[in-house]
């Protein structure tokens, strides 16, 4: 028989792992020390919204400079890779800005009938606009949200993101994000990582026979290297009902940076942070980030820190503070498939390890 | 009053302590974020020499529902049978040992799984209070004194999840949630296929049900349009009364003649060799961090287990292969040649 103290306590536990984030640049994003303390409260759903036929989901796709890559996303996205759902229920509206490599109209419609194609006139290399503009273009009454084109997605996605809407009516759905390759291509392009490795990485799984396949061959991205049992900082596919996307008014137009600097970050947090949404993560799914020279996995050494600097300047200078992940509980959704279930692994013990970053009283 | 979405089951019989705390954390404001409207708590007691007390009971809360019942037989089958026939709700929640403690979202996210899904079957993870499975605690030194004294220092009321601090997995589920389960102990289906598998089977009637659980997790989940939902952040915690299977026989062939007759009636009513449930589940929920170890616990024994079948060509979730699932995944993978990385394989060897 064991006498153990029952209370364990927090000084049991080792030091706190340390955080990607380049720490001495100024306005780089603070670290979640804490987790709100309250679980999410789920008030019941209104038949008459869920009794609605209009169209579950709209799914805004960015698409700039990348046209490989964009196809594969979009494929991910269809209704023959996508399980559980038919073209009736979605549609996916491309968005491109105006580039030297264009998708074009036909290899972005040519996925289904739901695929929808608009060329925006954008003069500044912003995705705002697009984006914002894409969103209005749909009817559906989620709206999905992905302002990277380059990021491929799993089969269960859309399923569930439709699912969650049924959990409740103000579901903000994330998912966590990962690279393809053994470890974050702004690293790994270091050490050769590029598009050729990056395909012979998705013949070996044989993609797109079983997408879930994509996470034996990725690894967690930077804002989600901690495992998804902390505060996701960011989701690269987040849905939410339309209603929520009017009442934020979508992207912030104000993030001018290149890419839109943090403006994915800023609408994560300001629709996690509204009393009335619930965060619903889906753990089984993923968006799996393909190479493809963007503004923060392309770049390298000093030109990519100057422009994560300049960044978060500008999310400082708009929001009056750096940015903090929202620390709202959320709630889990979804089957594991086998090769995301090491993952799963990793997130449980980084956390056990970091216990002092969750508080010892939540209840 | 309003009629209530959900109606939870727990049949009670000679272990009025026990009871009364499996019965507070079925109330509120231990259960969040749901309301006295949203469920009812159908208690059902078989007479014995040592009784609830009735106005105990009532105290806890508007929902709460007692019923005290002559039962001549030693199993709780007739008094679950009895309990459906008062349920109001279009969900039923299934506690049929009275002595198993719940955690705080148990309601709420059974009642959010029907959002989702009907026919939604959700399965509350079972563990039992103590370093390990109750039906060692002459090894172990586990007593009902020591129980009481232990829940009083974990202060459960205030934080349920704190039970998961002195608790182990049972040996009916020792590895974890995220593989097929043997059976549980705190089960919610619809009302509907309730019924229709023809309620709780009279022919169990052996002590405390004998096989029961087994049994109707099992019939419940092969209904065809039944989504399983596992909810990794809860559970249902045993606590220790001497009862049919968690108490440990002088005689250990004693105990194995008794789990003997349970698993001959069982397989006589099944109609054939009996297995586990082998169905995908559907995580549900937050999770604490009390419940983390568990949770990498499961998710490194699915792994392994993952790895074996692959290895043997045998497909993931075999109950699912005759439906058409949400998530079909397992099935896929064995057919395009799918072999799992390096660094699995030798975790799995």
């Amino acid at each position: 028989m064991t006498s153990e103290p029952i209370e364990n306590s927090a000084s049991e536990v080792p030091a706190i792992e340390v955080q990607p984030t380049p720490k001495n640049i100024p306005n780089a994003p603070t670290s979640v020390m804490w987790f709100d303390q309250q679980m999410p409260t789920v008030p019941s759903t209104s038949t008459e919204y869920l009794q609605d036929s209009r169209l579950r989901l709209s799914v805004v796709v960015m698409i700039y400079k990348m046209p490989e890559q964009a196809k594969k996303t979009l494929y991910s996205l269809s209704a023959a890779y996508q399980r559980g759902v038919s073209a009736d229920e979605y549609e996916v509206i491309v968005v491109e800005n105006p580039s030297s490599n264009m998708l074009g109209k036909e290899d972005a419609e040519r996925w289904g009938n739901n695929f929808r194609y608009i060329a925006y006139p954008e003069t500044r290399p912003t995705p705002v606009n697009a984006m914002n503009f894409g969103a209005a273009q749909g009817s559906g009454r989620m709206v999905a949200v992905m302002i990277d084109g380059a990021r491929m997605v799993s089969p269960g996605l859309v399923n569930y993101i439709i699912a969650a809407e049924r959990l409740h009516p103000n579901a903000i759905v994330a998912v966590p994000g990962y690279h393809l390759g053994e470890k974050v291509q702004q690293e790994a392009m270091l050490e050769g990582y590029d598009e050729a490795y990056e395909q012979t990485l998705l013949q070996k799984i044989q993609w797109p026979a079983d997408g879930y396949r994509l996470f034996e061959i990725a690894c967690l991205s930077g804002t989600s290297h901690s495992g998804y049992f902390k505060p996701l900082g960011e989701s690269n596919v987040l849905a939410m009902p339309r209603p929520v996307w009017e009442k934020l008014g979508g992207y912030d137009p104000e993030f001018t940076e290149t890419g839109g600097g943090q403006c994915n970050l800023d609408l994560h947090k300001r629709a996690v942070e509204l009393p009335e949404t619930v965060l619903v993560t889906l753990m089984g799914e993923g968006s799996f980030h393909q190479f493809h020279g963007g503004i923060t996995t392309g770049t390298k050494g000093k030109e990519r820190l100057d422009i994560m600097q300049s960044h978060f300047n500008q999310y400082a200078t708009l929001r009056g503070e750096p940015y903090r992940p929202p620390l709202k509980r959320t709630i889990f959704l979804g089957a594991m498939p086998d090769c995301a279930m090491k993952f799963a692994r990793h997130s449980a013990s980084t956390i056990m390890k970091n216990r002092k970053e969750i508080p010892r009283d939540w209840k | 009053m309003k009629t209530p979405s959900l109606s939870v089951i727990v049949i009670v019989y000679n272990m009025p302590r026990q009871a009364m705390n499996t019965l507070r954390s079925l109330s509120l404001p231990y259960q969040k974020n749901v309301t006295a409207d949203d469920y009812e708590v159908i208690v059902v007691e078989n007479q014995s020499a040592n009784l609830l007390d009735p106005s105990a009971v009532s105290a806890l809360g508007s929902q709460f529902r007692y019923f005290l019942r002559d039962e001549k037989g030693v199993s709780p089958s007739p008094a679950v049978n009895f309990a459906f026939s008062q349920c109001r709700g279009k969900q039923i929640g299934l506690i049929i040992d009275g002595a198993r403690l719940v955690t705080p979202r148990v309601i709420e996210y059974a009642l959010l799984a029907a959002k989702i899904s009907e026919n939604a079957l959700v399965m509350v993870p079972g563990y039992h209070l103590g370093e390990r499975d109750q039906k060692f605690h002459l090894q172990t030194g586990h007593t009902e004194q020591l129980e009481i004294d232990k829940l009083g220092q974990l202060e459960w009321i205030e934080n349920g999840y704190r039970l998961f601090k002195w608790a182990c997995w049972s040996s009916s589920n020792q590895r974890g949630y995220l593989q097929p389960m043997q059976e549980c102990n705190a089960l919610f289906c619809s009302a509907g296929n309730f019924r229709k598998i023809g309620g709780a089977d009279e022919r169990f009637d052996q002590p405390g049900g004998g096989s029961i659980n087994l049994y109707l997790y099992r019939r419940l989940g092969m209904l065809q349009d039944v989504q399983l939902f596992v909810l990794p952040g809860e559970g249902s915690f045993h606590q220790f009364h001497g009862g049919v299977t968690t108490q440990e026989l002088p005689d250990d062939d004693e105990r194995r003649a008794v789990l003997k007759s349970f698993d001959t009636r069982l397989e006589e009513i099944w109609g054939g060799a009996f297995k586990a449930l082998t169905r995908e589940p559907m995580l549900l929920g937050a999770v604490t961090h009390w419940a983390q170890p568990f949770l990498e616990k499961a998710s490194d024994m699915a792994s392994q287990r993952f790895v074996r079948l692959t290895l043997n060509d045998k497909p993931f979730w075999e109950d699912d292969a005759a439906f058409s699932r949400f998530t079909e995944n397992a099935i896929s993978q064995l057919n395009d040649g799918y072999r799992p990385p390096e660094i699995m394989r030798k975790t799995g060897q």
